[in-house]
């Protein structure tokens, strides 16, 4: 067989110093350049290729990077609860009827009374119900509104505008920022179209709510940092950086329109992972900030406790910065908030709470 | 009197009878299939790709691994690796609109001496796989030995139409804001040359000339073949119809062209325009084209599809350059949003059907060396990035793979380097290194290696006997993946 095992070698690379003016020679493989040739007879094909299967890289040579295991459902599961959550309603059914039928017997006003009982907890089950599907719904629009507004930049059309507009105003109807955007849209200019509709909602719109919330996530970081540097015991510190976390991600969201319930922040914390989880390679990692801000002389003069409240309360913006881009309306079409900008006004107010 | 009471219920039970008969045959076949369906037995694979992505091939090659599964490598594919496959028959689909898969020519041509690539789809085709299985054995049951039958449904269209679905959620005007944006960007702005100001000279209100309009539509056609045939193709093609039209009556359905203009106008311009203007008789074709052509299609193909399988020609959108990854980019997010993923159960599916496993898959993946196929992948991600989100969003993570429905290339050393060799198009042995796949494109910039760089098309093997499946990469990981599953 013709077919390589290309093994690699890793070697144990020991730190050293060098001066960047002189050239410098390494041992690292150079990079292949595309190039045809034409086979020598050992290299030409002359068997047909083996197939290569899950879990190689070439036949016979394993590559575990492919291994996964999925999940297998136990089948039937669904239909365990489904019938279990049945049977349980006729039950309660039937002990409600036997209990006001029981109460009949004592006397009709003891029956009427606890009858009137199960249709208020009916009534309110079922206003609880439809108020959870309106939220459902809401929160569908806000999906609706990003996609809208992803296709108004790509193409203009009136009709597109007025769908995006619609589903905004639904948005937003009842809650504090109606007024905003109702003002917003009256000082739209006519002619403006696809793109221009979506930069017009920006500037007069998004960007007053944009600084609220910059405002509220410099506060919120900030003030975990540095309860983080002055607790001394680290249980506290990781509750109260939670619990600090989770208000800030409430407050983000009622900034763009997201009322604060369980399922809202719920939905929210699933997006916000989701978007650490792909920005975390593109952000600059702390220390690389802080030492272009002038952190290692910070880093040098703060004690390792505060040093540490910093760290938490970067991380804390990091998060801030997520729960803004993910309960925006809009993507950002310019000035997007970076860790950098918010790096410097920490370290400000660091310096200032401990000189 | 009695008697003729009598025959009069007679005959009238009888055409009773009889029509009961006819309505219970006409309906066993959906019957039966709604209840394989309701058993978890019977699955609609949806096999989507644009224009020259691989889906016949891919096609092609998965029927040939399972009917000669004991001679293919599917060591991935869980029914094989517990040696529960029974057998696999390949059944016609029994539809009125739709051919029978042509798997006997094309794979005919794979395996032949001389061997060739199976040609293009003009029209949708498609089949059944019945696999007869032996259940698992289950610690309830430990004797056990009963069989069933997965009923596979796999379907092949011509990729240009799937760029159509998308306009089912825009109107004409839009439409056309849509074509002057992308008209005026190139290399769609250089492949336009002159029709580009032909377009932007009609004015949407003018009198339709039906003899011009017929005119531009030809020269219309002309750059979209252009757009599909160049040394770069472009993937987002629309209509796609117009490239490849299938069985049309009415030919008046593909006379329309983009009016560039309409976007200046406000909707109630629009509106206003006289019947007989350039703005309204083209936007009555648009509709009809959506309307007769692009919703059956999609309520035909699209919209019963239980798993799905996205098939990307990453290597060459990675020859082209970024301009062009940047458009298979886009192609792949507007088809995106025609399909509802999410989790649902079985009673639900025959109602509402939705994917609830979808495999996105780099194809050709024999053009490049083996130890690249994570970095291919990679850059699959990146270009699948809205759908793969999408999916994940509703519920369904998605996996990812290289693959390759043939594999018509050995990899081997050359000068130190890893190389590959096979055969070209010619029929001649080629080698050739290539640059390292990058693993992620940063916007508007191409890797430097493949800048003046392109990766050449193989032939097929040459197989020494037409007994064995054609060799394959990872095609047992993707049908794992898609129904794995429900073989058990």
């Amino acid at each position: 067989m013709n077919e390589s095992n290309d093994a690699t070698t890793n070697k144990n690379r020991t730190g050293r110093q060098f001066n960047i003016e002189q050239e410098v020679t390494t041992n690292e493989p150079k990079v292949r350049a595309g190039k045809y040739f034409k086979p020598s007879p050992t290299e030409q094909q002359k068997t047909p290729p083996q197939s290569i299967v899950m879990g190689e890289r070439l036949p016979n040579l394993a590559d575990y990077s492919y291994l996964k295991l999925e999940a297998i459902p136990i089948r039937g599961i669904k239909l365990l609860a489904w019938s279990a959550g049945l049977l349980m309603l006729s039950l309660l059914v039937w002990d409600v009827y036997d209990t006001i039928a029981a109460a009949m017997a004592l006397h009709w006003l003891a029956a009427f009374g606890l009858f009137a009982l199960a249709t208020v907890a009916l009534v309110v089950g079922i206003i609880t119900v439809f108020k959870y599907r309106n939220d459902r719904r809401k929160q569908n629009a806000y999906k609706s509104i990003r996609m809208l507004a992803q296709q108004c930049r790509l193409a203009s059309s009136k009709s597109g505008d007025q769908q995006l507009i619609a589903e905004l105003k639904l948005f937003y109807a009842g809650k504090p920022q109606q007024a905003l955007l109702d003002q917003c849209l009256s000082s739209m200019p006519d002619y403006a179209l696809g793109h221009e509709v979506i930069v017009h909602i920006n500037d007069v719109f998004l960007k007053p709510l944009d600084a609220e919330a910059l405002k509220r996530v410099t506060h919120f970081s900030s003030k975990t940092g540095i309860t983080v540097a002055l607790s001394p015991w680290a249980a506290v510190d990781m509750a109260l950086s939670l619990w600090s976390n989770i208000k800030m991600i409430d407050e983000i969201g009622q900034v763009y329109g997201v009322r604060p319930s369980f399922i809202n922040r719920m939905a929210m914390l699933k997006n916000i992972i989701g978007h650490l989880a792909v920005s975390g390679a593109s952000e600059l990692a702390a220390d690389q900030i802080l030492e272009e801000v002038g952190g290692a002389s910070i880093v040098s003069h703060f004690s390792v406790r505060l040093s540490q409240g910093l760290g938490v309360g970067l991380y804390s913006a990091k998060i801030g910065l997520a729960t803004m881009s993910v309960s925006r309306p809009m993507e950002f079409i310019d000035n997007k908030p970076d860790l950098k900008s918010l790096t410097r006004l920490l370290v400000e107010q660091f310096k200032s709470q401990f000189k | 009197m009695i008697r003729n009471t009598k025959d009069a219920v007679n005959s009238l039970s009888k055409s009773y009878l009889n029509k009961a008969s006819k309505f219970v045959n006409a309906h066993t076949e959906q019957m039966s299939t709604t209840l394989q369906r309701l058993n978890d037995r019977r699955i609609c694979l949806g096999i989507t790709g644009l224009s020259q992505s691989g889906k016949s091939t891919f096609v092609t090659s998965l029927i040939d691994q399972l009917i000669n599964y004991k001679t293919s490598a599917l060591s991935g594919f869980s029914p094989v690796l517990e040696k529960r496959l029974m057998g696999v028959k390949i059944l016609p689909l029994k539809h009125k609109k739709i051919t029978n898969f042509p798997y006997e020519v094309s794979i005919a041509g794979l395996k032949q001496p001389q061997p060739n690539w199976p040609s293009s789809t003009t029209d949708i085709s498609g089949c059944i796989l019945e696999l007869k299985l032996q259940k698992a054995v289950t610690p309830l049951n430990p004797f056990s030995k009963e069989n069933f039958s997965l009923f596979i449904e796999l379907r092949d269209y011509p990729g240009e139409w799937l760029l159509d679905l998308p306009l089912r959620n825009m109107d004409y005007a839009r439409w056309c804001g849509q074509c002057s944006a992308q008209f005026n960007r190139e290399p769609r702005k250089q492949i336009l040359g002159d029709l580009l100001l032909d377009l932007q000279n009609i004015d949407p209100m003018d009198p339709v000339d039906f003899k011009v309009l017929a005119q531009l539509k030809t020269r219309f056609v002309g750059f979209l073949e252009q757009c599909k045939a160049g040394e770069h193709p472009l993937s987002l093609i629309q209509p796609g119809r117009f490239l490849m039209p299938g069985e049309i009556e009415d030919e008046t359905l593909l006379c329309f062209v983009p009016l560039l203009k309409a976007g200046s106008s406000t909707d109630g311009q629009l509106e206003a325009a006289p019947e007989n203007s350039y703005f309204k008789v083209c936007e009555q074709r648009y509709k009809a084209y959506i309307k007769q052509l692009v919703e059956p299609f999609y309520k035909d193909f699209f919209s019963g599809i239980d798993r799905q399988v996205v098939l990307v020609d990453v290597v060459t959108a990675l020859n082209s350059g970024p301009l062009y990854l940047d458009d298979m980019r886009q192609a792949l997010s507007n088809i995106s949003d025609s399909f509802s993923y999410g989790p649902q159960n079985r009673i639900m599916q025959l109602f509402t059907p939705k994917i609830d496993k979808v495999v996105f898959a780099a194809t050709k993946a024999d053009q490049v060396v083996s130890s690249d196929h994570a970095s291919l992948v990679k850059l699959l991600e990146s270009l699948v990035d809205h759908a793969y989100k999408t999916a994940q969003y509703e519920g369904v993570p998605p996996t990812t793979e290289a693959v390759a429905g043939v594999r018509s290339s050995i990899e081997v050393e050359h000068e130190g380097d890893t190389a590959l060799s096979g055969f070209d198009t010619t029929g001649a042995t080629i080698g050739y290194i290539h640059p390292p796949i990058p693993a992620f494109i940063a916007k508007n910039t191409v890797d430097q290696g493949f800048k003046d760089w392109n990766i050449p098309k193989f032939n097929p093997p040459i197989l020494p006997d037409d007994t064995q499946a054609v060799p394959h990469i990872r095609i047992d990981s993707v049908l794992n993946s898609l129904v794995g599953d429900k073989c058990s």
